[in-house]
């Protein structure tokens, strides 16, 4: 009976050892070979990507497979991976996450003038390591119950006594959040940040990590006024609940804007084919990448979807979006010191 | 000469050698990315520290042991009740709901966390513990459950004999033999109430673990990250030593022969009905409440059509599940075994010093273990010792070997409670018979550890089952597992359709369940 | 030629300094109260202790520094130690290398007198049944040199009597080397060729 058992320990450690070697050198293959036909993305956001890549290989023929998860994870995972990455397009939610990314080395120059053409400068880094593919504002929120007359036109009017205890926010964990911050510290230098999000804190503000139960405790009453992404929004109308109304900064700067985008992996095993991506991403491939999630085209001459348009113009904060990854420490810190959950 | 079959025979001193040092080997691979984490304390992040200091570091240090604490004894009381009720009584439906009551385990706090979240809408450091207890109260449960069907009749008998009533019986005598149990139990809640992030993010409650992601992911450093991480080593270590004195230097062991467990006395009636109304309460809070939420959203996402993502439909997922379950969970418990078996007492002190070494990916947080692997594997490539063209980074492999780092101590555990169960007599014989270490481990020790090993296994595979953080930051191309496929569901704050995955993740961690069950009906043990 | 010499064996903090020789074939008897430190001067042959002081020879080799499985000593244990997991024949065949087990294990359970056993369980035996087969067990392998650690205290008296005898017969039967630990002395007169006493760590005639 003990030799049995011992056939059977040795048999499974045998077939473990064998499948993991297999396991190892098969991806392997896939992970250097990088043929020409195949692009291999990792990927922040991902609500309806993949018509859109399946949109590219149909008119391209080039392949893509990726990879989903949280984006400053897969910029770790992309930095410990170093020359054997298989990773060729890093494809971010957030441009703090992106310029992160480029000043990690993580990213290669696209040297693409098809994207110098197509995005406006203030969404693209200045050193051509990324570029936007669609912009979306996170404003202010009013419920429907709250006239539109009363409610906030600044960032800073949310910590009005008036919305004491009646105000929903991200938590600081969230890329969001802290892009917002980063922009408010770029605007209006770091002290007036924080009288800002000082403002916000002394409101007792209910923090929910999901933008979608934010717009929801507005329409239940949980609260009068928040801060959220629009494509949330026009989600929720889209599913027939129409739960809040967005409400444009007219104050200051404008309204804050924050983009997905997408860059070369300095290690890429197949780099044309990444440019390649990008750039149809940029152009052709511009109204579906936008459209899927409600959000704005980067590219000023496509225009966006009805729903989104119908939200009406808005004066977006002009800043250039690559300065909320620097900004970024110093957001969270100023977030932590302020009280900001 | 004495000896065994010619072929050891000839392998004799080499493979004792060989043995010992695979083992020390092994043992140094699985510490290796916990060692990397904790050296960068070797250069403190200092502006990091003092920025903590001035903001969160007090509040997450309280937060976190406020929690533990809390959890750890909510969790030994509801599962001590509920096993002694068990137990102690036989009353219509004993055996159905002494299987329910072990079925919280299956269901992870990510998932129950965000129903309590929906129905109650309330967030806060209570509502937090009380959906970590929820899911962890039935690791204290089984381990108590085993001890009492472990102990002899004789006992309370003998008890009752000199003047206790059967109450008092339990309380001097029957909770007090049961007490290495309740240590192990409590120990296993506390190091996953220490490293859980996704519990407490939904209730907006910050501790250390979610401190190291604040630093890591939100001031860029990953250095001061690592370091905070290894606050949680400390706290491990600070809470393994406080579980071996709270066990107690004797080593209980109760020939049981044919009366074990403690005698179940018959409740009829209404108090039958009274002692079962305890057990059905928790299991409402515990599996009720999130059921009533997620069935009706799984069964609207499936109809609606949205019962897939982009890596496939519920089967690939669930196949993706089980390849890695099934990768873990093999490589894990032999490494566990094989700790286990070498660091027994008759064994050289240094082997069991390495196991306890190996053993601390436990204390820290998933992604932190990926990242401590990441580093490794990328130092191992650097080294040049693999063909051109073979990466390493981005295989199941690599995903494997972090599920391992990350719980060879639960396997080790587990092995080692059968192990201890070996009497030393019996290894000594062994040995005059003409075996050496090598052979008495592979003829003696690991036929007799087997109940251990298949608790390892099934405990190892409920974890797994269940895990989230190293899954997705390491998984290879087109390996996507139900936790993935619950995470990209409520990233996108869309919770309804995380309800198919969440429920297939609780089925598949039941079968788990109901093996760790058999396992200790049958008289295995939990933990050393 | 085996045989058993110990030479100023010192374990701490139970021998100070034994010195015993034992002649091919002989059986001693070491007798002495509890605590005296047979068990351990047992266990100091077997290898499973190790000695601070002095040496030890079975046959023409030296032993001393031998790990117990390299020494060719039989040890049967107070408590019998039978392996649960094997049934008689495994247990009794466990030290027999593979090629002549069949035939040793069958050749020993005749001599035990518990042929058709083979297949029982070690939990299915009683006291008697038990203590004959951990005596085959440790017979199995031809060790040169026997140790019996109180080989009939878990018995009751007439099976004892009956088993003192027969152990006796065994044992002369392999003449095998044989020192056997009990305190009880009838034991020791029915049983030894010779008798010494252990006190406090060193012998008395």
């Amino acid at each position: 009976m003990s030799r049995k058992g011992n056939l059977v320990a040795g048999a499974v450690v045998a077939v473990a050892g064998a499948v993991l070697a297999a396991c190892g050198g098969g991806s392997s293959g896939d992970a250097t070979g990088g043929s020409a036909g195949q692009v291999t993305v990792y990927l922040g956001r991902h609500y309806g990507i993949e018509q859109v890549f399946n949109a590219f290989t149909a008119e391209t023929g080039i392949a893509v497979r990726f990879t989903t998860g949280r984006d400053p994870e897969l910029r770790e995972r992309l930095k410990t991976e170093g020359k054997n990455t298989p990773a060729d397009v890093y494809l971010a939610a957030d441009a703090a996450n992106l310029e992160l990314a480029a000043t990690d080395g993580l990213l290669a120059p696209l040297g693409s003038t098809v994207v110098t053409t197509a995005v406006p400068a203030v969404l693209r880094d200045s050193q051509d390591l990324w570029t936007a593919l669609s912009v979306r504002a996170r404003t202010v929120m009013r419920a429907a119950r709250v006239p539109d007359a009363e409610a906030p036109r600044s960032y800073a009017a949310l910590g009005d006594a008036r919305w004491k205890g009646k105000l929903c926010l991200r938590p600081a964990t969230h890329p969001y959040t802290q892009s917002l911050v980063a922009a408010l510290i770029a605007d209006g230098g770091v002290a007036g940040a924080e009288r800002t999000v000082r403002g916000w804190v002394a409101n007792n503000p209910t923090y929910l990590d999901s933008d979608t139960k934010i717009l929801e405790a507005l329409a239940d009453g949980t609260c009068d006024v928040a801060v959220t992404n629009t494509y949330y929004l026009l989600r929720a109308r889209s599913e027939g609940k129409d739960l809040a109304q967005a409400v444009w900064i007219t104050e200051g700067p404008g309204t804050h804007v924050n983009v997905s985008g997408a860059g070369i992996a300095t290690h890429a095993p197949n780099p044309a084919g990444a440019k390649r991506l990008i750039e149809w991403l940029a152009t052709t491939g511009q109204r579906p990448f936008a459209d899927a999630n409600f959000e704005e085209p980067a590219a000023a001459s496509v225009a966006p979807r009805a729903e989104v348009a119908a939200l009406g113009t808005y004066r977006r904060d002009p800043i250039a979006v690559e300065r909320f990854g620097a900004l970024q420490p110093e957001a969270v810190k100023l977030l932590d010191r302020a009280g900001h959950r | 000469m004495t000896a065994l079959g010619a072929p050891v025979k000839a392998l004799g001193a080499p493979v004792k050698a060989l043995g010992a040092s695979a083992t020390a080997l092994g043992a140094a691979v699985l510490a290796a990315p916990v060692v990397v984490v904790v050296a960068s304390l070797v250069e403190p992040s200092t502006d990091t520290w003092s920025h903590l200091w001035q903001t969160r570091l007090v509040e997450m240090l309280v937060s976190t042991a406020v929690l533990a604490v809390g959890v750890v004894a909510a969790s030994l009381v509801v599962g001590t009740a509920a096993a002694w009720l068990v137990a102690a009584h036989d009353f219509p439906g004993r055996r159905l709901l002494g299987w329910l009551l072990a079925l919280p385990l299956a269901l992870p706090g990510y998932v129950s966390g965000f129903t309590w979240l929906d129905v109650t809408g309330r967030q806060g450091l209570v509502m937090a513990a009380v959906v970590l207890t929820a899911s962890l109260y039935p690791y204290v449960y089984l381990l108590t459950l085993a001890a009492f069907r472990e102990q002899s009749a004789r006992t309370v008998e003998a008890a009752r004999t000199l003047g206790c009533s059967r109450w008092r019986a339990w309380w001097r005598v029957v909770l007090p033999l049961a007490r290495p149990s309740l240590a192990a139990g409590a120990a296993l809640v506390a190091m996953e109430v220490l490293t859980d992030v996704g519990t407490v993010r939904l209730f907006d409650v910050t501790t250390v673990a979610d401190g190291v992601f604040r630093v890591w992911f939100g001031l860029d450093d990953r250095d001061g990250a690592a370091e905070l991480a290894s606050v949680l080593v400390g706290a491990a270590v600070v809470m393994v030593t406080v579980e071996r004195l709270a066990r107690g230097r004797a080593r209980f062991v109760q020939r049981g022969g044919r009366d074990t467990g403690v005698a179940a006395r018959r409740v009829r009636g209404a108090r039958g009905i009274a002692v079962a109304a305890g057990p059905v309460v928790l299991l409402l809070v515990a599996l009720g409440v999130p059921l009533v939420r997620l069935v009706p959203w799984a069964w609207t996402t499936v109809a609606e059509g949205q019962g897939r993502t982009v890596s496939g439909g519920a089967v690939d997922h669930l196949l993706d599940s089980l390849l890695v379950v099934s990768l873990a969970v093999v490589v894990t418990v032999v490494a566990g075994t094989a700790l286990a078996l070498a660091g027994r007492p008759g064994r050289a002190r240094a082997a069991r010093v390495l196991a306890r070494v190996a053993t601390t990916g436990y204390a820290v947080p998933g992604p932190v273990v990926a990242i401590g692997v990441l580093v490794c594997v990328a130092w191992l490539e650097a080294q040049g010792w693999w063909p051109a063209g073979w990466a390493l980074a981005g295989t199941l492999g690599v995903l494997v070997y972090a599920l391992a780092v990350r719980y060879v101590a639960v396997a080790h555990a587990a092995v080692a409670a059968s192990a201890d169960k070996v009497p030393e007599r019996v290894v000594e014989a062994a040995r005059t018979l003409g075996s050496g270490p090598g052979a008495v481990a592979l003829r003696v020790e690991l036929p007799l550890v087997r109940p251990g090993v298949v608790v390892a296994a099934a405990l190892v595979g409920i974890d797994v089952v269940k895990e989230l953080p190293v899954t997705l930051l390491l998984r290879p191309f087109g390996v996507d597992t139900l936790p993935v496929w619950v995470w990209q569901a409520t990233s996108d704050s869309r919770w309804e359709q995380a309800a198919v995955p969440g429920l297939l993740v609780a089925g598949l961690a039941s079968v788990g369940v109901a093996v760790l069950l058999a396992a200790l009906a049958r008289g295995a043990e939990m933990v050393a | 030629m085996s045989g058993l010499e110990l030479r100023g064996v010192c374990v701490a903090p139970v021998l100070t300094g034994v010195d015993l020789t034992v002649a091919d074939g002989e059986v001693l008897v070491l007798v002495g109260p509890s605590g005296a430190g047979k068990t351990t001067l047992l266990r100091a042959v077997a290898g499973l202790v190790a000695v601070s002081a002095g040496s030890i020879r079975i046959g023409i080799r030296d032993v001393t520094t031998e790990p117990p499985e390299r020494r060719r000593v039989g040890l049967v244990f107070q408590d019998h130690a039978l392996f649960p997991h094997l049934d008689v024949a495994g247990n009794v065949g466990f030290g027999v290398a593979r090629r002549e087990r069949a035939a040793r294990v069958t050749e020993l359970l005749s001599l035990v007198r518990l042929d058709g056993f083979a297949r029982r369980r070690p939990h299915e035996l009683s006291g008697g049944e038990s203590q004959r087969v951990a005596l085959a067990r440790a017979l199995a392998p031809r060790p040169e040199v026997l140790l019996l650690d109180e080989p009939f205290a878990s018995l009751d008296p007439e099976l004892r009597d009956a088993l003192r005898r027969e152990v006796r017969s065994i044992l002369r039967a392999a003449g095998t080397t044989a020192v056997v630990v009990t305190h009880d002395v009838a034991d020791a007169e029915a049983i030894g060729d010779r008798v010494v006493a252990l006190r406090a760590g060193r012998l008395v005639e």
